[in-house]
């Protein structure tokens, strides 16, 4: 059964990932990893570590077009599939003041068709949304004036954009776009924005490689973004859905706006509520010609396929995608924190805390020790706080760690998720979890054992990742995103292999530090610490 | 077949750039940019695979496939369950036993042990159980920890250990969990979904609804039963992948598992669902939302109805994704949701329910449900173009392919259906009947499955922000109750619920009792112990007179004479085997095991002398006729939770637990009094009994002795 396109923020699933952020969603989607392609700090040298997966790395082929879009393809004929996906190196983070949900809503929008897919008559249908976009702009201007609006003007402006919507929309063919992907067998056909990069996903029987070539490189090289207008109040809905009708998304969004006070990873990624009714279709406009150019995407191919097919339908239907530059990252760097920010929700949802470090971008060569900090910290029931806090002292019930919130390109959060028992008090468990934090730091570091556990947990993991078509395809498709070369995804390991336990320690001492973090709680209204069993 | 008329102008097109991001040049490239011009070639035809296929001699069954391509092995375990071995007293008995066998390990490999080993290997051990039709135990590995993993995985299948201190660990879990069940709407929408459809007396509501007090009564030993009911051999299906010979993969399981003997408990017939809901708009009203849930449901159907082909067919057309009627209407054209759609009602074991759903803002709460009637009437009653079901029947027809996407799909597919009794071609036949799937096959399912008139309305939401009052809707309104019953220790008599963290005091409690009573050596030397004791007993409003005499060799073998106005009865048991005689007439008596096992687990001579090892933990203490009596609950072992009271001097003053009465289960309260010297210990000489608060038995002891010898024939039953 098909799922509507998503928003979500996944995080690395893999050691240590924050799989709370990821229950916001409603469907699983494979974790996301982007990076500064910065292409050369990051490459390892060839370290032998044997992991399971040297066949696997031998079958992996790559091709770049003209324009700049390059291609990962890997053959598996044991069944007639093929999986996909592409990725956009441009998520939320490139959301801008006055058009934040705008890089989600364009996803959306990657959905809405092409000249030929969605319309009965393109050529109308184009005139028609010009005279939408006319009567938004003057609707808007209106409103713009506030309590000095012209009422009766503002009624008329509300009646001929409705108009104007309903003529517009009666040229729709509703769905065309999705219902071709339906209708020739694609599964699970998905897509979400992070706040790095922008995924678009599914798996097709593979006598459909032509159809899927079309698809995807037409909607990437000609969309027509119809129903604009319809879809922002769709949009809304999903923000209903995640993050105002449940107790951890109201307080996610609390806590991501108070941790960043100047990068847009603070935005939230949703949008907030006044963008979400201004934002026009020729912004969206503006945002997509920026950012999906083919020098800023991959696509990755996994299953049934030959080498050869993929090339020519890429050359065939490809080809029409931008070749202007990749759009530069963002500037903008997150100043220091110097003072620790708290924010206390009052909800009559049941407790939960959230407590965030600043920590590097993952290009850091330091980044791999926070993720086995992760691991060794909250990654299931061998781990310290799991085992303190969870099996012995049980004033938690789940808890969950790991750097990349809300995304990793940039310097992110490290982030613990605290889910505390019935009838505790938040405020009492989030000291807690600095006590065990503090004695790791101190008395009880982490040992080599733990630490080798972790080694052994990651490449058990990988080969893990590899074993169907769409999870390999995502893995090279984000190494390529990540690290600028697919090949890393193989040679990561070899930089987990080399982390000792003071890399550990070092990362923990620089990042755990008071000033440096964001404290999120929900608790009860009434008495604004112990939360009433029993609500 | 849709009609796409294109203009040949660019210049028109040029005119329009601020809606386009490429200038489009439909002169030649229509054709290429159609997808209606794709040729689709065959598909090249899906490999079969077949599983290895092995019964052992007690039943087990096993499915294997290699695949050497990665060095990983995984492996399932089905178990078949069914909610009626959990009494409705006890839910959340399902999820304590799945989660607890793992987590409390095994008696030579104890929980957190294992959870070390395993983690350090990268490997895992799962287990898990929702209280209704089937359980499983799952590992998966690396190739080179084959044989220590499978031997894990094997262990904890047969004995689990299930320690208290897990138990505990899993409710409190459960606790959190019944606290934040109405936090999401969602979660909400469909719980009361159930309720509506199913009743809230219904088992296949109720089993899946713990509570506060049920997770509290959940036992050791109730854990013990269930699980030797789910993991019975002889109706367990395994199923193992990866990178191992399968030769070698059947001797191991064979000699872990091959010997394993089961307790053959019979398994009952699954409950039927009940089909009947009345239609009406149940309501909950949840304030700290901005959108609503609105769905419509009814009972559904099993997989295996001939029906399914075509249903599934109208699930896609209806609500099934972006063709469907649901998401076109109610998302698409409208924006009034990000999430509808709807699911047909099939299950696989049990038949579902079939729900037609949207998530809509409040204020558009009451014109989605509309939306959504109107639809599910359509789909009834206006057949499905030939385009829709074109669309659809491809779209299920299509997606066929995926069933085999990977070789494990196949096997851990073939390892279930066997578990649940479902043909090994089920989806094979599946397939075949699509193919006569036209529109009046559809429209004909769809009549016999969807009943409009039939559906329960449920409403989730913020009813002050509703754009029209929930009677518009036309149907009779009623409103569910959704509040969370609290925990047992607000409740007024019976169940006390420790705080965390009492259990020191408890303890100390416990053995101060015990010191004031001899100390818990001198009650641990015990060995034998006879009583005479001379009573009246309130029977039918009358006091009768009787006398009784004792002789217990502890802890399991005991025989009790009470002597009656009408005569003497005798109750006994050796150790095995429980009897009891009434005048001339010998009767066995199977349960006496268990009692007496709780009749030792409540005696002094366990709580005095094992005063250091018994989990019990502080409660609220209680006052009675004046008297402020320290009260704590016990809990672990073979007996459910008790309370004990202990008076101001320190002394254990109060037994009391749930028990059973001269009409079925009550609450049993024995208070101590009269301590005087016997043997090495002190010895309560006076004892009263009440039954749910009411005087039942007042009774003295005559004569009490210890470590007299005792013939062990005394326990046996006597021979006619």
């Amino acid at each position: 059964m098909q799922r509507p396109p998503l928003f979500v923020r996944p995080q690395r699933r893999a050691r240590g990932a924050l799989v709370v952020a990821v229950a916001l969603a409603m469907a699983i989607v494979p974790a996301a990893r982007s990076h500064a392609a910065s292409k050369s700090s990051t490459k390892t040298p060839a370290t032998h570590v044997r992991t399971g997966l040297e066949s696997v790395e031998k079958q992996v082929k790559e091709f770049t077009l003209p324009n700049g879009l390059r291609f990962i393809v890997v053959e598996r004929h044991q069944a007639p599939v093929f999986s996909f996906i592409t990725i956009v190196d441009a998520g939320s983070s490139s959301d801008q003041v006055g058009t934040t949900g705008l890089a989600h809503m364009m996803e959306h929008m990657a959905f809405k068709g092409t000249p030929w897919i969605g319309t009965t008559n393109a050529a109308t249908e184009q005139t028609r949304m010009a005279a939408e976009e006319k009567a938004w702009s003057a609707l808007l201007d209106e409103r713009r004036k506030g309590a000095r609006a012209d009422t009766t003007r503002l009624k008329q402006l509300e009646q001929s954009f409705d108009a104007a919507q309903r003529s517009a929309r009666d040229l729709v063919v509703s769905n065309d776009f999705s219902k071709w992907i339906e209708q020739a067998g694609g599964e699970n056909s998905n897509a979400y924005t992070a706040d790095d990069i922008t995924a678009y996903f599914y798996s097709m029987p593979s006598n459909r490689l032509q159809l899927w070539a079309l698809l995807e490189g037409s909607r990437m090289s000609h969309p027509v973004f119809r129903e604009f207008y319809t879809e922002r109040d769709v949009v809304y809905e999903e923000r209903r859905m995640r993050y105002e009708s449940s107790p951890l998304g109201r307080l996610l969004l609390e806590f991501t706006n108070a941790a960043f006070a100047a990068h847009p990873y603070g935005f939230g990624g949703i949008g907030f509520p006044s963008d979400l009714r201004t934002f026009s279709r020729t912004q969206g406009e503006q945002y997509f010609r920026t950012h999906y150019v083919a020098k800023n995407m991959v696509t990755a191919v996994v299953g049934d396929v030959t080498l050869a097919d993929v090339q020519r339908y890429a050359k065939e239907y490809f080809s029409d995608l931008s070749s202007a530059p990749k759009p530069p990252p963002i500037d903008t760097v997150e100043p220091e924190q110097h003072a620790e920010r708290r924010v206390i929700l009052e909800d009559p949802g049941q407790p939960l805390i959230i407590i965030g470090w600043h920590v590097p971008a993952a290009s850091d060569p330091t980044y791999p020790a926070y993720e086995a900090v992760a691991d060794l910290l909250a990654g299931g029931d061998y781990s310290r706080l799991i085992k303190r806090l969870v099996k012995e002292k049980r004033v938690a019930t789940r808890i969950d760690a790991g750097p990349g919130y809300p995304g990793e390109k940039y310097p992110n959060l490290f982030t613990l998720f605290v889910t505390p028992a019935a009838g505790q008090d938040p405020l009492k468990v989030e000291q807690e979890v600095y006590a065990a934090l503090e004695e790791i730091e101190t008395t009880k570091p982490f040992t080599n054992d733990e630490l080798a556990g972790y080694k052994v947990r990651v490449k058990a993991q990988k080969i893990a990742s590899v074993e169907r078509n769409e999870d390999l395809a995502n893995e090279l498709a984000q190494a390529q995103t990540l690290y600028g070369d697919w090949r890393e995804f193989f040679r990561e390991q070899e930089r987990v292999q080399r982390l000792k336990v003071s890399d550990l320690q070092n990362a923990m001492k620089t990042a755990f530090i008071k000033s440096n973090r964001t404290v999120g709680i929900l608790t009860s209204p009434t008495t604004g610490a112990a939360n009433e069993e029993g609500k | 077949m849709r009609t796409q008329h294109f203009l040949r102008s660019v210049a028109v097109l040029v005119a329009a750039l601020s809606l386009c991001v490429v200038t489009i040049a439909f002169a030649a490239d229509d054709a290429k940019w159609n997808p209606a011009n794709v040729p689709t070639p065959p598909l090249r035809p899906i490999a079969t695979v077949t599983p290895k296929r092995v019964a052992l001699a007690n039943g087990i069954v096993i499915y294997l496939l290699e695949d050497h391509t990665l060095p990983i092995v995984r492996g399932i375990a089905y178990a078949k369950g069914t909610p009626l071995w959990v009494e409705r007293g006890k839910v959340g008995l399902g999820p304590i036993t799945g989660e607890v066998m793992r987590s409390g390990g095994t008696a030579k490999h104890p929980g957190d042990a294992l959870d070390d080993r395993l983690a350090s290997i990268g490997a895992a051990v799962e287990t898990s159980y929702d209280g209704r039709e089937m359980a499983n135990a799952s590992f998966h590995c690396l190739a080179d920890n084959t044989n220590e993993v499978v031997g894990l995985w094997a262990e904890i299948m047969r004995e689990p250990a299930f320690p208290d201190t897990k138990i505990e660990l899993s409710r409190v879990g459960l606790r959190r969990q019944i606290a934040s069940r109405n936090d999401d709407m969602s979660d909400v929408l469909f719980r009361v979904m159930r309720q509506a459809v199913y009743g809230k007396d219904n088992i296949w509501y109720w089993s899946r609804e713990p509570e506060y007090a049920t997770i509290e009564a959940v036992t050791r030993q109730d854990c013990i039963g269930l699980h030797r009911k789910l993991f019975e051999p002889s109706r367990m299906v395994l199923a193992l992948y990866g990178d191992f010979r399968a030769a070698d993969m059947t001797k191991l399981l064979t000699s872990k598992l091959g010997d394993w003997k089961g307790a053959h408990e019979p398994f009952p017939p699954i409950p039927p669902v009940p089909t009947d809901s009345k239609p009406r708009l149940v309501f909950a009203d949840k304030e700290d939302v901005t959108q609503s849930g609105v769905l419509l449901g009814h009972a559904g159907f099993r997989a295996d109805d001939p029906d399914y082909p075509a249903m599934s067919v109208f699930e896609t057309a209806l609500g099934g994704g972006f063709q469907s009627r649901l998401v076109n209407r109610i998302r698409t054209e409208r924006g009034l949701a990000y999430a509808t759609g709807a699911v047909a009602g099939d299950g696989y074991v049990r038949p579902g329910i079939f729900i037609a759903y949207s998530l809509t803002k409040s204020e558009s709460t009451m014109t989605a449900l509309g939306l959504l009637r109107d639809e599910v009437k359509r789909s009834v009653t206006e057949p499905f173009t030939n385009d829709e079901v074109r669309i659809a029947r491809n779209t299920v027809e299509n997606t066929f392919v995926f069933n085999f996407a990977q070789p494990s799909d196949i096997l851990f597919r073939a390892a279930y259906y066997e578990a649940i009794g479902y043909p090994q071609d089920f989806l094979q036949k599946y397939q075949k009947a699509l193919q006569s799937v036209d529109g009046a096959a559809v429209t004909a399912a769809a009549r016999r499955k969807v009943h409009p008139e039939q559906l329960v309305a449920v409403v989730v939401g913020r009813e002050h922000d509703f754009e029209r009052p929930l009677a518009s809707a036309g149907l009779p309104v009623e409103r569910a109750d959704i509040s969370i019953p609290p925990p047992p220790s607000r409740t007024k008599q019976g169940s006390v619920v420790p705080a965390p963290g009492a259990e020191q005091q408890g303890r100390e409690w416990l053995r101060q009792a015990a010191d004031v009573a001899g100390g818990p050596l001198a009650w641990q030397q015990v060995k034998t112990q006879r009583l005479e004791t001379s009573s009246t007993v309130v029977m039918g409003g009358r006091n009768i007179a009787a006398s009784s005499k004792l002789a217990w060799k502890l802890p399991d073998r005991i025989v009790s004479v009470r002597t009656l106005p009408f005569g003497e009865t005798k109750i006994g048991f050796d150790g095995k085997n429980g009897w009891s005689t009434m005048g001339a007439t010998i009767k066995d008596e199977p349960e006496l095991a268990k009692s007496v096992r709780e009749e030792y687990e409540r005696s002094l001579f366990y709580l005095f002398g094992h005063a250091d090892q018994i989990q019990v933990a502080a409660a609220e203490p209680q006052t009675i006729d004046g008297v402020d009596y320290r009260v704590a609950r016990v809990r672990g072992g073979a007996v459910p939770e008790f309370s004990l009271y202990f008076a101001p001097d320190g002394r254990l003053a109060r037994i009391e637990y749930q028990g059973d009465g001269p009409q079925g289960p009550a609450l049993n309260t024995e208070i101590l009094s009269d301590w005087r010297r016997a043997g090495k210990v002190q010895y309560p000489y006076g004892r009263r009994v009440l039954i749910d608060g009411e005087p039942y038995l007042e009774a003295k002891v005559t004569q009490v002795t210890f470590d007299a010898p005792i013939e062990d024939s005394s326990f046996s039953k006597p021979s006619r």
